[in-house]
């Protein structure tokens, strides 16, 4: 089961809690659990106001990014452009 | 990492890292090259905006009639010819922006927010008409308090810009509005903990002032729509297909309908990814049936378009005796303009990014005031925060009598450390420059009488995003490549210089343009040092689809299978057979009507895997302690590239980020009067440096490849702008033995601080 890891004022949206197990295979099915386990994450990627991490590694709009069996998943504000 | 990237990172490299003459350069040093302003169109009409003198006003009525009875005007439009949209968030391209702000920044509703605020435009027969037009245009105004600084705009009590800004990310949300659009917060650890296991703590406040970008080229555009509908834009922007969503949307266009094609651009940083002009002239257009041009002078570039914040900054660190950093801590307070969306984010993200740390926390928080509306600067957000931060942490140096680079050195960020925004880093250069720093010299050689030596590093990410590129194989053999990003660095000899290296043929044999917004899929802009790292990868995967169609020619008129053919320094190779056989790409080419027709390819992807790149600046200072003057006596800026495609361009992008920020520490700054007018709207009164302003800068390359890209690139353009704010006030501290925690370090400051502290 991959991790889900929040940290900062993104805790604030779930009462503290900074570690979530997540079932999924990509990024479309992270938001699908996230809308099951933890209702106010799910619309920060659904409107794309956040890019999600993967292993470090960071995924803007992607929605089939994928996921494995032990990745480590932060969500994080996307990166603007200068 | 794929097979054919480490062949790449491996294998000896004829074309990339050598530096070939621009592609562009003549054109631009004859004068041929066509800018924003350079387009015209029979039947033109020149374009020209009514501007709000008042920085808080509610507007009450706008007449234009007595406008529209002047002889010449042929269209005026005001904020009524535009969409309205509610207040919500929507994706553009890989942005997330608000219409509602944007419909009201390019022409004010029901308030004008900023001395300069569009409140109409007018196109005419001529310049001294459509001038004669707007004096002819009766706005009532109710003039309202205003606020400029953040320390202000957050009190109670305030003037509100917006009646209904509730702050987002504070739980429980706040009952009533404020000028706070949003407060954010990442971090980890326990820094409470953290502080209590420190040997010393430093804390302090710091003030940057808003500056602009300082692009020499002023915005401008020409946009004509015809009778049935069909619009044409060319401008100088850094993101033709971002400028057609935000005008489609505007003006209630389909994308279709409008084609956007860049100009070639003099200078954007950041300030040319929004849209001020483009819909105001396509909307006059529209109403006209006749081509429009717009240009904005340079006091209206000041005043109109988006410089990015001024802020103040709250930084604590706390350290061991051994230079052991225990916690850092932070808060940051972002000027956004009239509409939310300051660079808080990235900022707070990256305030601590180059450093390892456990105990970590950045709060941010997005304040509206009355003054243009931000847009990106070069790492937006990034010098400011990291300013804070870097200066406290040569404040420590001295304080722990430890050599700064070696402090940075105990704590520098590499590959795996947690990231204060959360996820790990891959391979990251910080360790490498600062060793190279540390070795360079710069760093050793000796200093001479009232001067000092500066150091600071720099952290900024990156990014990817939605990228389209075409090849085209003429018959002639030379070959067309085809760009959706716009060229503001040098990245038309970059692609070619890939494309070269995977052909193998001559870069003169290879042309490379921009293209038009329907002339390819969706481009994000170019921007967060993106187009050397996704256009390349885009490049070089065209690239090896038209390879593998050439091969596929050649094995059809050899009548083998392809397995039979390789692809050998721009020939088709034949593998088996006693006799070796070859075919240059020229002779493939010159056949490709009999052999199935044109030979071309493209590649459309989402590019992810973007690698943060890190800098460390050394500066040496003389400070002129009866004036206040500061000079830069000697610059040294060393930058991770991954890969540098063309060293000169890097080079050129490490100098030129260099200046902006020497020019941001030590003059550049907006100066308001007590009506909220803007003072110093010239370059005479707004002072960038200029060549005699400052030294050769010496640059140093770093390549710690970035296994995401086939060549190992990372991007350059926006950190090298981090490091000179710190760099240059760490110098002038240790030069006057006052530690500094103000910019712009102008005469005047730096005397009034010599004088009373």
């Amino acid at each position: 089961m991959a991790q889900l890891i929040l940290t900062g004022s993104l805790k604030n949206l779930t009462n503290g809690i900074g570690e979530f197990t997540i079932q999924a295979r990509n990024v479309h099915q992270l938001v699908g659990e996230l809308k099951r386990i933890c209702p106010p994450l799910a619309p920060l990627i659904e409107s794309e106001g956040f890019a999600v991490a993967i292993d470090g590694e960071i995924y803007q709009d992607i929605l089939f990014a994928a996921i494995s069996e032990n990745s480590e998943i932060h969500l994080i504000p996307p990166i603007g452009a200068g | 990492m794929n097979d054919m990237t480490q062949t790449n990172l491996e294998r000896a490299l004829k074309i990339v890292g050598s530096r070939p003459a621009r592609p562009d350069g003549v054109d631009k040093v004859t004068g041929r090259a066509l800018f924003g302003a350079d387009k015209s169109l029979p039947n033109m009409l020149v374009g020209r905006v009514l501007r709000s003198p008042y920085a808080h006003a509610k507007i009450i009525s706008i007449d234009t009639s007595k406008a529209e009875e002047l002889k010449g005007v042929k269209a005026i439009v005001t904020s009524t010819d535009f969409e309205d949209f509610p207040s919500e968030f929507v994706p553009n391209g890989e942005m997330v922006v608000n219409m509602k702000d944007i419909t009201r920044n390019v022409m004010a509703r029901e308030k004008a927010l900023y001395v300069g605020h569009t409140v109409a435009a007018v196109a005419a027969t001529s310049e001294d008409i459509a001038e004669q037009a707007l004096a002819l245009i009766d706005v009532t105004y109710e003039v309202l308090p205003h606020v400029l600084e953040v320390e202000d705009a957050e009190k109670p009590g305030a003037p509100l810009l917006h009646d209904d800004m509730i702050t987002i990310g504070i739980e429980p949300a706040p009952e009533s509005a404020s000028n706070v659009a949003k407060r954010v917060e990442f971090g980890f650890g326990d820094v409470e903990k953290g502080f209590s296991e420190a040997d010393l703590i430093i804390e302090r406040e710091f003030t940057t002032q808003q500056v602009h970008q300082g692009y020499i080229e002023p915005h401008a555009c020409l946009a004509s729509v015809s009778e049935d509908g069909q619009a044409e834009l060319w401008c100088t922007t850094q993101g033709p297909f971002v400028v057609r969503n935000f005008c489609s949307k505007l003006l209630g266009f389909n994308a279709a309908q409008i084609r956007v094609t860049a100009s070639e651009i003099g200078g954007g940083f950041g300030g040319k990814t929004v849209v001020y002009l483009e819909p105001l002239a396509l909307a006059l257009s529209r109403k006209s049936c006749r081509p429009v041009k717009m240009e904005m002078n340079r006091a209206e570039v000041f005043t109109s378009s988006g410089p990015t914040s001024g802020a103040k900054i709250w930084v604590k660190i706390g350290v061991k005796n051994n230079g052991q950093i225990t916690a850092g801590d932070c808060v940051l307070k972002y000027q956004a303009g009239a509409f939310q969306g300051a660079p808080v984010g990235p900022g707070a993200m990256c305030a601590f990014a180059p450093y390892d740390l456990k105990n970590v926390r950045a709060v941010g928080y997005d304040i509206v005031v009355n003054r243009p509306k931000v847009a990106a600067y070069r790492a937006p957000g990034g010098p400011i925060s990291e300013y804070g931060v870097e200066s406290v942490i040569d404040e420590i140096a001295i304080k722990i009598g430890m050599d700064p680079i070696e402090l940075r050195l105990k704590n520098a960020a590499k590959e795996g450390t947690i990231a204060p925004y959360g996820p790990k880093l891959g391979p990251i250069g910080m360790i490498e420059t600062l060793e190279a720093a540390k070795s360079h010299p710069h760093y050793s050689a000796p200093l001479g009488p009232n001067q000092a030596r500066g150091v600071a590093s720099g952290f900024w990410f990156n990014i990817g995003g939605e990228t389209s590129s075409s090849i085209t194989i003429n018959e002639d053999g030379t070959v067309g490549l085809t760009l959706g990003t716009p060229d503001i660095g040098g990245s038309r000899a970059s692609m070619a210089m890939m494309a070269s290296e995977e052909l193998g043929v001559p870069m003169e044999l290879i042309k490379p343009i921009i293209g038009d917004t329907n002339s390819l899929g969706f481009n994000f802009l170019t921007g967060g040092s993106r187009a050397t790292f996704s256009t390349g990868t885009t490049v070089v995967e065209s690239t090896r689809e038209a390879i593998e169609e050439l091969k596929k020619r050649a094995a059809l008129l050899w009548e083998v299978s392809l397995d039979q053919v390789e692809w050998f320094e721009g020939h088709a190779r034949l593998i088996s057979g006693d006799e070796p056989k070859t075919m240059s790409l020229a002779q493939i080419a010159k056949q490709a009507g009999k052999t199935g027709g044109p030979i071309m390819a493209n590649c459309s992807m989402n590019v992810t895997g973007a690698g943060p790149s890190l800098g460390t600046h050394i500066v040496d200072v003389a400070v002129d302690e009866e004036t206040g003057q500061v000079s830069i006596i000697r610059y040294t800026a060393i930058q991770d590239a991954g890969k540098a495609i063309h060293p000169a361009y890097v080079e050129g992008q490490m100098q030129g980020g260099a200046v902006q920020g020497i020019g941001w520490a030590l003059n550049e700054e907006y100066i308001y009067n007590e009506k909220g007018e803007l003072e110093n709207t010239g370059f005479l009164d707004y002072r960038i440096p200029v060549c005699s302003d400052v030294p050769m800068i010496d640059t140093v390359i770093v390549e710690v490849p970035n296994p995401n890209h086939p060549y190992g690139v990372r991007g350059v353009g926006e950190t090298p702008i981090i490091p000179p704010l710190a760099a240059i006030s760490n110098a002038v501290s240790r030069a006057t033995n006052k530690r500094f925690d103000e910019l712009p370090l102008s005469p005047p400051k730096v005397l009034a601080k010599l004088m009373h502290g």
